[in-house]
């Protein structure tokens, strides 16, 4: 098992005749993926890496049957793009687009909740299923297979700490970029639940970063409703208040949503906070002995 | 290089999306125009970083290292003058 994708998923490309589109359909059908079908408005009845072009979501979809769909469309574009995928009926939509004015993010974030599609991101790498599938811009290589569940709020760190556990002989089920921006649409409880419900998951690391109070929340969901051992991370142990660090999200404001902040919620629950990333594997190692 | 109180630069990159090469010469390029005058800690990791090390390792001043911590370490000893 693993989580939100797999083998079976089968994946529609919007955006697929862009540079990072293109790009990153042949890493994803290179690790194994389904990719089934690609958009661009205008380029319908063409084909990138053998993967057939259609001018809309809808008509891809007909064609395929496809329920996931990743969008690597520019930012102008992207609030769109999201849209046509939730109206076409795609069950779970992977936007890896960064810059999407956060006005726009409002209402898509309203769209989506009141559809029955998921969103995962924006500005965000996707996730993996190690072994089975991928979708986004993870580097499969460093990947897995195996019994841990990583969820992060941001890429290059989760790509540091997969590649730590990789290298501890640890492997992954599923990993997934929740993505870095104020509103998001998966968020890391959905995440944990779907962790909790994935009897191959026995462990879970969870790498937060400063600003806003999800970690927090995270805290009180592992406390009242996981049985699965969590670890945690959380970036910005020195980052000066008032600062955006990176991400659009990660900023203290007000005093609040510091990395110590964090750390204690989730040690008050029982989960082991990393100091540095390459504690985490031997925390994880014990987590799994229990 | 306009605020004084540095005194090292570490680059920390692990490729996503992000090419290694691409990084390296955008680093090389800017050591090129700008007047560096402090030491450059690069860690690479990921899409092709091959060619990156390679790449820096024609370039005068900078240390590239193989871990992220093993970086940082190099950065603070070279920001505490313990490194040439």
């Amino acid at each position: 098992m693993s989580i939100l994708i797999d083998q079976g998923t089968k994946v529609i490309v919007q955006g697929i005749t862009g540079r990072d589109g293109a790009f990153h359909t042949q890493g994803m059908l290179e690790y194994g993926t389904q990719v089934v079908a690609g958009v661009t408005p205008g380029r319908g009845g063409s084909a990138t890496h053998g993967v057939p072009v259609y001018d809309s979501v809808a008509e891809a979809r007909a064609a395929t049957g496809a329920g996931t769909s990743v969008i690597y469309v520019p930012a102008p574009f992207a609030a769109d793009a999201v849209y046509e995928a939730v109206d076409a009926g795609i069950k779970f939509v992977v936007c890896i687009t960064e810059g999407i004015p956060v006005n726009d993010m409002i209402e898509i974030y309203g769209a989506v909740e009141r559809s029955s599609s998921r969103l995962l991101g924006p500005n965000c790498p996707g996730l993996i299923s190690p072994g089975k599938a991928k979708v986004g811009i993870l580097p499969g290589p460093i990947h897995k297979q195996g019994p841990v569940g990583v969820v992060s709020r941001s890429g290059t760190l989760t790509y540091q700490v997969v590649d730590y556990l990789t290298r501890a002989d640890i492997g992954q089920s599923t990993c997934v970029g929740i993505g870095g921006d104020p509103i998001i649409g998966t968020n890391f409880l959905d995440v944990l639940e779907a962790f909790e419900a994935d009897p191959e998951t026995r462990a879970v690391v969870l790498i937060g970063e400063i600003g806003g109070t999800d970690e927090q929340e995270a805290a009180r969901f592992i406390k009242s409703s996981m049985k699965t051992p969590v670890v945690g991370f959380i970036a910005g142990r020195t980052a000066p208040p008032g600062k955006r660090m990176g991400h659009a999200g990660a900023i203290i404001s007000g005093g609040g949503g510091t990395a110590a902040e964090k750390t204690a919620a989730l040690n008050e629950v029982g989960v082991p906070v990393a100091k540095i990333p390459s504690e985490i594997p031997d925390l994880v190692a014990r987590a799994l002995k229990g | 290089m306009a605020d004084p109180d540095v005194k090292a630069i570490l680059f920390n990159i692990f490729g996503g999306i992000t090419r290694c090469d691409d990084v390296a010469k955008g680093i090389l390029t800017a050591l090129e125009q700008l007047n560096v005058n402090v030491p450059v800690v690069v860690r690479l990791t990921g899409t092709n970083e091959d060619i990156a090390r390679r790449l820096l390792s024609q370039a005068k001043g900078v240390e590239a290292a193989e871990t992220m911590d093993a970086a940082v370490k190099a950065a603070l000893a070279h920001a505490a003058g313990r490194r040439g």
